[in-house]
């Protein structure tokens, strides 16, 4: 990128970035972060970003992958050292059981409610690698980018990471159930 | 995209508990407007900064007691990019010696990852922990070691998959007392935010078992082969006041004659 495109050039590339990238980035923020503090967070990045414009790739799933990380680290610095593995944990809504409606599949409300309770037991770091991939919906080579990693290292990591969720999703068989409130599971 | 797990139940239930929005609401929209034209009237400033990830590896040579043996001079400087997370958690402070087979292999990726010639020295150590594996081999062309994921031992590796040093010009060792043990290299890495150290060097004649006692508290087997020990553990986080960083590991050496001696460090 010519460092000395002309400021309405400047200005107009980097109005396309953020009208392109704003929802992903507050969605990839606010899996993260309480909702009322994600946009602050993403106002930081995208100030960054305006600053830093010569640095974003011109593609617009790499410059995606590229706010991502800057989010990820504006998220680490924010937190105090000892806090810094959990500022890159990821949330998720609450799985109250509801009442099965027409057309809802019994398997996947079961599941719903196994991947909520196993979640909270994986690592920030196993919470983060799952998530770029099956909520951020980043590729192995943009996740890997974020990360600041390979994206070979990148593959290892999530797989070590689905590893560890079956291992909380499927309990030994002599393991006690959990006792929340049973659900229907009558087959249809 | 490829998929991101073959469990497509799991993916999907995933997905149900996603807990951002769809899409903008009308007062995020709205918002993002104001953002945009406050960042618009900021004047932009050149590139400034650092980009964070890269990390220098140093590598020391400290001498243990007994003493009579001179400081050496610190060996020039390998710089390592490496990328990580607490992905040591299978790690065991008791290695496994691997089979000549995957040592091999290991040998292979090692050389491929640290940009050394393959001049077929075979490996001297070779040992897994947990799901990583450690060799260490040495050549005409000098003393190379690796620390590498299993899945990743006889691919070519990219970048940051083999954590490892290289010294063209280790020393002889003849050196070693009888029962001493001489830390050739003491080797500090970061990998994904975590630290980790690697502990080689020389022994004496009759030391037939090494035990480092890390600034953090852990108890490694050192693998010993042709008078040479190793040892790698994870450190814990990348910080500056990390002990595992600043302060050396101690060593218990074990002798042919079943006694142990515990030596400090020193210089």
């Amino acid at each position: 990128m010519d460092p000395t495109t002309s400021p309405p050039e400047r200005e107009q590339r980097y109005r396309q970035l953020y009208g392109s990238a704003y929802a992903d980035l507050l969605r990839f923020v606010s899996r993260r972060v309480h909702p009322t503090h994600a946009e602050d967070v993403v106002g930081d990045v995208m100030l960054v970003a305006w600053r830093r414009l010569d640095d974003v790739p011109v593609d617009p799933s790499d410059a995606r992958a590229w706010l991502f990380g800057v989010a990820r680290k504006t998220l680490q610095n924010a937190r105090r050292r000892e806090e810094r593995r959990d500022a890159v944990a990821v949330r998720l809504s609450e799985a109250r059981p509801v009442p099965a409606q027409h057309g809802d599949d019994p398997d996947l409300v079961a599941r719903r409610i196994d991947v909520a309770a196993a979640w909270p037991r994986l690592s920030a770091a196993e919470q983060e690698v799952i998530s770029l991939c099956v909520l951020d919906g980043l590729s192995g080579p943009e996740a890997a980018v974020v990360l600041g990693i390979s994206a070979t290292a990148f593959r290892l990591r999530l797989s070590r990471a689905r590893r560890s969720l079956r291992r909380h999703l499927d309990p030994a068989p002599d393991d006690q159930r959990s006792t929340s409130a049973p659900l229907e599971r009558n087959p249809r | 995209m490829t998929q991101c797990d073959p469990d497509l139940l799991t993916t999907a239930a995933l997905r149900t508990l996603d807990p951002a929005d769809p899409a903008l609401t009308d007062d995020q929209a709205a918002r993002a407007e104001t953002t945009l034209a406050r960042i618009l009237a900021t004047p932009p400033e050149p590139s400034a900064g650092p980009v964070p990830g890269t990390v220098r590896v140093k590598r020391r040579r400290r001498v243990l007691v007994p003493a009579g043996l001179a400081g050496i001079a610190a060996v020039a400087a390998s710089t390592l990019l490496v990328g990580g997370g607490s992905a040591f958690g299978s790690w065991t402070p008791t290695p496994q010696a691997l089979d000549a087979d995957a040592a091999a292999r290991a040998a292979t990726t090692c050389r491929a990852g640290m940009g050394v010639p393959d001049d077929g020295a075979p490996f001297v150590l070779a040992e897994e922990r947990g799901d990583w594996t450690y060799v260490l081999l040495a050549g005409a062309a000098g003393d190379v070691s690796c620390v590498m994921d299993n899945d990743v031992v006889g691919d070519d590796p990219g970048p940051g998959e083999v954590i490892g040093g290289y010294d063209p010009e280790p020393p002889p060792a003849e050196q070693v007392a009888p029962g001493g043990l001489d830390e050739v290299s003491s080797l500090v890495a970061v990998h994904e935010d975590e630290v980790v150290r690697l502990s080689e060097g020389v022994v004496g004649r009759d030391v037939v078992g090494v035990t480092v006692h890390t600034p953090t508290g852990l108890e490694v087997e050192a693998s010993l082969a042709q008078g040479r020990y190793a040892a790698w553990w994870p450190g814990g986080d990348a910080q500056g006041d990390n002990p595992e960083i600043a302060d050396a590991p101690s060593f218990t050496v074990t002798l042919a004659d079943g006694t142990t001696r515990d030596l400090g460090t020193a210089g």
